[in-house]
């Protein structure tokens, strides 16, 4: 099977994502998938739902004359620049890729960037929501995306490199800004190719890994091409009646805001530092932090297990239990009941400004330091 | 059969593109719509949701909103041409409402129909809807 790439370097953030979407918009015309493989010019792009003024330093990122847009797809705000690939694979509404369930759909997609990881011989691994993780540690975020006709975009920023005090400067990050543990907690949690590969890799062969990759997962040829000029014009309006709008990337989103809750619980085994990010009922992303001693993939297998899960404290406590479980001889002196007050009190914190909080119910235990 | 009555209730259609489920309200006149088990089980729990405001006209394959789910975000396509009458404020204040009792509590929104004779027919009752879901969302019925 013949396919499409597309190659671009440096497109600024409303070109990049005006590209993405008019592909996918216009899909269904397309006889087979068109993997885009670009990078950006610095830009910070948030997720689809998420407010700006919660997630970026605005006022940073205009002394820095950083772009701020908003991505179609979900999921949480990044930075993309020319050590981030951008990896772009439109699927048709047709094709038999596009009748799968999402989470069939996001590992099939994903696969082929496991093949290109894997040519680096790194042990990459699809993990949980969205992740793409190498020893434990997320090397690529992935998300999808479906338009109006049908059609499926499947996204992905793998991080050749990343500037870690960057990012923690333009982006409200749960860890604490430019700090020496802020930047310890990050690097804990992220893998990038020029770390794990040790070596000065360039952005073109990964590009080269990544064509690879995917020729050999669908079992196609893909051939350098261009936009159609339908796509072109597509991509034009898009750009103008979107994504260089301030109603599309100030818009307020849903009726609700996300919540940042920090709790420490102070335990034999050390002091449990966590910060929860909540909408509503959805707990978004948990990190445990602190002076306790636990392996780094412990802590990374709770934290991904807590991603996107119900706040209801029963189904909390389940989930906490079978991750502490299978990592037992990993966490020193520390129970998962122990977690879960922590993670509960972290949940409680963001809901003193919406909802009635109890600062000594159930929730506020003799070793919590306020 | 039985097995899918609660997973695919047979009173209400269903729309082959979007997965939106339509019924008619029988005390307003107007349709409802909503979403159905196959999207939930095929998308994920739903988190962030937005519905177009009443009023707004909108035609059969248009998206009227958007959401982001447990694994996919994407837009909301309307299944019928009309005018919509509102929206489930709950739904919008919690969207996994829309997850949890998508058939009753956690209808979208309300329309008015203009072209229901004829958008109708481009419909699938329960049973056939079933047949044309993809091998693995027919295979969540049974687990």
């Amino acid at each position: 099977m013949k396919a499409r790439l597309l190659i671009d370097y440096s497109a600024d953030d409303q070109f990049g994502l005006s590209v993405d979407d008019a592909l996918t918009r216009s899909s269904s015309d397309a006889a087979s998938v068109t993997l885009r493989l670009y990078t950006y010019q610095s830009c910070v792009l948030v997720g689809r739902f998420q407010h700006v003024h919660d997630e970026v330093n605005l006022d940073r990122c205009a002394e820095l004359g950083v772009p701020v847009n908003r991505r179609p797809t979900g999921g949480g705000s990044i930075i993309m620049g020319p050590d981030q690939l951008g990896i772009a694979l439109v699927i048709p509404p047709d094709s038999e890729l596009a009748g799968q369930k999402s989470t069939s759909l996001m590992k099939s997609c994903a696969k082929g960037i496991v093949r290109a990881l894997r040519a680096f011989d790194l042990d990459a691994k699809f993990r949980g929501k969205n992740d793409m993780v190498v020893s434990g540690r997320k090397i690529a975020g992935l998300g999808l995306y479906q338009a109006q006709g049908g059609g499926i975009l499947f996204h992905a920023s793998l991080l050749l490199d990343l500037d870690i005090n960057f990012m923690l400067t333009v982006l409200k990050t749960a860890f604490e800004n430019t700090s020496d543990r802020g930047l310890s907690a990050v690097s804990k949690r992220i893998a990038t190719l020029r770390s794990e590969v040790g070596v000065d890799l360039s952005v073109s062969d990964l590009m080269k890994a990544v064509k690879l990759g995917y020729e050999k997962e669908f079992s196609m040829h893909l051939l350098r091409g261009h936009l159609s000029p339908q796509e072109q014009s597509l991509a034009n309006q898009l750009n103008a009646s979107q994504y260089c709008t301030k109603q599309w990337i100030y818009q307020s989103g849903s009726r609700f805001r996300d919540q940042v809750g920090h709790y420490k619980l102070r335990t034999d085994g050390g002091t449990l530092d966590v910060r929860a990010i909540v909408a509503k009922r959805t707990l978004k992303s948990v990190f445990l932090n602190g002076n306790f001693i636990a392996s780094d993939n412990a802590i990374s297998d709770l934290e991904n297990s807590l991603r996107w899960h119900i706040t209801d404290a029963d189904a909390l406590n389940r989930t906490i239990e079978r991750s502490h479980l299978k990592n037992r001889q990993f966490w020193d002196r520390i129970s998962a009941t122990e977690i879960t007050d922590a993670v509960l009190g972290a949940i409680g914190q963001t809901e003193i400004d919406s909802v009635e909080f109890a600062p000594n119910s159930c929730f506020a235990r003799s070793g919590a330091i306020q | 059969m039985s097995e899918i009555s609660s997973w695919l209730p047979a009173d209400r259609l269903y729309d082959k593109s979007s997965y939106l489920w339509v019924k008619d309200d029988l005390e307003s006149g107007n349709l409802l719509v909503g979403i159905g088990q196959p999207t939930i089980e095929s998308l994920g729990e739903l988190s962030y949701l937005t519905i177009s405001s009443p009023g707004t006209v909108v035609k059969r394959g248009e998206s009227i909103g958007s959401m982001e789910a447990a694994k996919m975000t994407g837009e909301i396509v309307s299944p019928i041409s009309g005018t919509i009458i509102s929206r489930n404020e709950h739904v919008l204040e919690d969207p996994r409402t829309a997850s949890e009792d998508p058939y009753r509590n956690g209808w979208l929104y309300s329309i008015a129909p203009v072209s229901w004779g004829e958008e109708k027919s481009h419909l699938l009752d329960s049973t056939s809807f079933f047949d044309v879901l993809p091998e693995d969302l027919r295979d969540a019925t049974s687990v």
